[in-house]
């Protein structure tokens, strides 16, 4: 008879709470408000560093699905690096910008970039130029393994799935947040990122300059319908900071926009 | 001509000075300009000394080391060979250069006085200056003039050390003794007596040193050696076109280079790499570095990426690595995070190596930063400046409502109103007619002043009033119609 030993047990959990947070991924290390004021939709109040999130931006008025042109949200990317400065954890902050010259360049006008703040958003702001998508790729890959950047915003067009998860992997190892602006046509394309929004311009009966913010995938979070991932934000020129514009329409049975189905 | 310079030690914020001993008394050896000022004076007693110096400022007192002063004044004669390449250090304090017939090169030797005495100030050297065409006239006056610098042009060698003290021909002390006691205090007073009655009463030497000032006897310099260039290179002994081996020769050509420039705790900033060619002109390809490096690893990454460029088939005979440009680097600045090293140096050295790898695939000029400039036109708000360069002056960033993108070129539209001068109704854009749900402004935008105060000139751009108009889908763009023909463009976007 041959004997023989069993293998040490299987840990087990002594409660429901220690099994949920085994199996639920864990925390992020660092979370950026986007100061949208719809954070309390995201599920840790916030776009996770140490992940890509893709931005798909404004259609231009003339587009045409598989047109060339669009306009890259900028002024909501903007808005997003000024916060991720702020929340920098070492002295010397710095913002990679890589894109390509011409129409659809993700060079914003300076003055968009003046504010308050302590940090000046142009000053740590370094713009890559790469005419190729590989190239864009290649610098943007580079840019988040070097550990030196604190954010990348890139132009991510015609990016595949592979890609994206390279690019995500760059980023969990780095803890540097990477928000890729993509043309709005790309939304139905396969990506490794975090989180994809779609953003489109609205009408504003003041002066105030107003989007429509709709969220089309966020890990995590179990999918909802259009309705209640719809905002619409207005944006303060004085004091540059964004507010949510409350949705007046109210339809019987329809969730108030602002709630999700979340995990836990 | 020649020049010479007495230094003072370094002025730094606190007031220092140097002790000998002698005979158990401390006695100032030598101190800086503020004790100088303070009335501080060599061979006075520490004691005194101390109680010249205002209250609350506490100096700084070391033992003067003879050795080290000697090693820090041949440190700064190597650093003035960028003035000429015969420098000679003067024992204890001073510098002898020879500049003649560089004058070319620094176009002009008022310009090389200037830079000469900007470079020891920025050095935090208090020197004083004597130019002169013979180095015994330089040195007396570079110590004795009253004002600092000293010229004494060809020829007036004779009137510039005449009102001078008789110390000034650098006599020994005896014989400057010996001449106060007769009463001859200035050199001039030298002058008037005859050359014979000098021998006779105080030895040949001061007849020398007169000659020598005065230009008739030549004087000799034994200039320093200058630093050796940093370079490595392996030479074949035939030429060969083979990959391996050319990656595996500079490899060992990078790794001596290191070697060397750890051993000087340089970095380096330019590297020029020669690839000796048979039967024809050796290639040349240069390697600039953001930051002063001397990881092989990084500089491996770059020098191959370069390599790979070259072609091959025409064969490669050597391989020489120059350190054209280097800097300190220290040896603490290389420590990495797990062995102790601080995370801020990490990441500053991971920054140079993240801008030298885009640069080197992209170019300098795809890799810019962007400033402001000062100006209210839009299209030239801004300026692309490479990262290499140092960041320029910053203009203030007006605050005014601007679109957040510019289209690269004004886009032809048309714009009809009610009224000449009135709100905007509909935009011919892009081939497509919008109707604009809001506008405001006009906002003048008119040529900077400054730049064209003439303004009769062809060449100032236009004056334009600027629209900020919503169109039907809610986006909003700006506008702008160009006074003199009556055009309008679209020329940015919120988005």
């Amino acid at each position: 008879m041959v004997g023989f030993q069993s293998e040490s047990p299987k840990p087990c959990f002594s409660s429901l709470s220690e099994l949920r947070a085994a199996c639920l991924p864990a925390r992020p290390a660092r979370v950026l408000p986007t100061g949208l004021g719809l954070d309390q939709d995201l599920p840790h109040a916030g776009l996770a560093f140490g992940k890509v999130h893709e931005w798909l931006g404004v259609l231009e008025p003339d587009e045409t699905p598989g047109g060339k042109r669009w306009s890259p949200p900028l002024t909501l990317l903007t808005h997003l690096v000024r916060g991720a400065l702020e929340r920098a954890d070492n002295a010397q902050a710095r913002v990679l910008w890589i894109t390509r010259r011409g129409a659809a360049s993700l060079t914003p006008f300076p003055a968009s970039f003046a504010g308050e703040g302590a940090r000046d958003a142009l000053a740590c702001s370094i713009f890559v130029y790469a005419p190729l998508p590989e190239q864009r790729l290649w610098a943007i890959d580079l840019a988040l393994r070097s550990r030196a950047a604190t954010a990348v915003v890139a132009d991510g067009t015609g990016l595949d799935l592979a890609a994206t998860r390279r690019l995500q992997l760059a980023a969990e190892a780095s803890g540097a947040i990477c928000l890729l602006a993509r043309p709005p046509w790309e939304h139905a394309a396969l990506s490794a990122s975090a989180t994809r929004w779609l953003i489109r311009s609205a009408v504003s009966p003041s002066h105030s300059r107003r989007w429509t913010v709709s969220l089309l995938r966020c890990k995590g979070t179990q999918p909802a319908p259009e309705a209640t991932r719809l905002w619409t934000l207005e944006r303060d020129h004085a004091t540059r900071t964004f507010a949510l514009v409350p949705d007046v329409r109210e339809r019987s049975g329809e969730a108030a926009p602002g709630t999700r189905q979340r995990w836990g | 001509m020649k020049r010479r310079l007495a230094r003072g030690s370094a002025g730094a914020d606190r007031p220092v000075l140097l002790t000998r001993e002698v005979a158990g008394r401390e006695l100032i050896a030598s101190c800086c300009a503020r004790s100088l000022d303070a009335g501080v004076r060599t061979g006075m007693d520490l004691a005194h000394a101390r109680s010249l110096m205002p209250a609350g400022a506490s100096p700084h007192i070391e033992p003067h080391r003879p050795d080290r002063q000697q090693e820090a004044l041949v440190a700064l004669s190597k650093r003035l060979l960028r003035l000429s390449p015969l420098v000679q250090p003067d024992p204890p304090d001073g510098v002898f250069i020879d500049f003649t017939g560089t004058e070319f090169v620094h176009r002009g030797e008022t310009r090389i006085i200037r830079s000469a005495a900007r470079g020891l100030r920025k050095l935090g050297v208090h020197a004083r200056l004597g130019i002169a065409s013979t180095f015994a006239c330089a040195w007396g006056l570079a110590r004795f003039a009253p004002r600092s610098p000293a010229v004494a042009r060809e020829g007036e060698e004779k009137a510039a050390l005449a009102p001078l003290p008789v110390a000034a021909l650098h006599l020994d002390e005896a014989t400057t003794f010996a001449f106060r006691e007769v009463g001859i205090t200035r050199v001039e007073h030298l002058l008037a007596l005859r050359r014979s009655s000098l021998v006779a009463r105080f030895g040949p030497e001061i007849l020398e040193r007169l000659d020598k000032a005065f230009g008739i006897i030549p004087e000799r310099l034994t200039p320093i050696d200058p630093p050796a260039p940093l370079h490595a290179s392996l030479l074949f002994e035939g030429p060969s076109d083979q990959w391996a081996s050319l990656e595996a020769a500079a490899r060992q050509v990078l790794t001596e280079l290191v070697s060397h420039l750890a051993t000087r705790e340089r970095g380096v900033r330019s590297l020029l790499i020669e690839l000796r060619r048979p039967d024809a002109k050796p290639e040349m390809r240069t390697v600039t570095l953001s930051r002063a490096s001397r990881n092989e690893k990084h500089l491996w990454s770059l020098v191959r990426s370069q390599l790979e460029r070259v072609d091959l088939s025409k064969g490669v005979e050597g391989v020489v690595l120059r350190a054209r440009r280097t800097a300190r680097l220290r040896h603490e600045q290389l420590a990495s995070p797990a062995l102790g090293g601080s995370a801020e140096q990490a990441a500053q050295a991971a920054w140079g190596e993240l801008i030298d790898t885009l640069i080197d695939r992209l170019g300098a000029d795809n890799v810019v930063r962007i400033e402001a400039v000062e100006s209210h036109l839009p299209e030239h708000a801004h300026r692309e400046r490479s990262v290499l360069e140092q960041p320029g002056s910053r203009a203030t960033v007006t605050a005014a409502d601007r679109p957040a993108r510019l289209f690269p070129q004004p886009e032809p539209a048309e714009a009809m109103a009610l009224v000449p001068d009135g709100p905007v109704l509909s935009l011919t854009w892009r081939r497509r007619r919008w109707r604009v749900v809001a506008c405001a402004g006009p906002e003048r935008l008119s040529a900077e002043w400054w730049r064209w105060p003439d303004q009769g000139r062809q060449a100032v751009p236009p004056d334009r009033d600027y629209y900020a108009l919503q169109l039907e889908t809610g986006l909003w763009v700006w506008a702008c119609r160009q006074l003199k023909t009556r055009r309008w463009f679209v020329h940015g976007e919120w988005c």
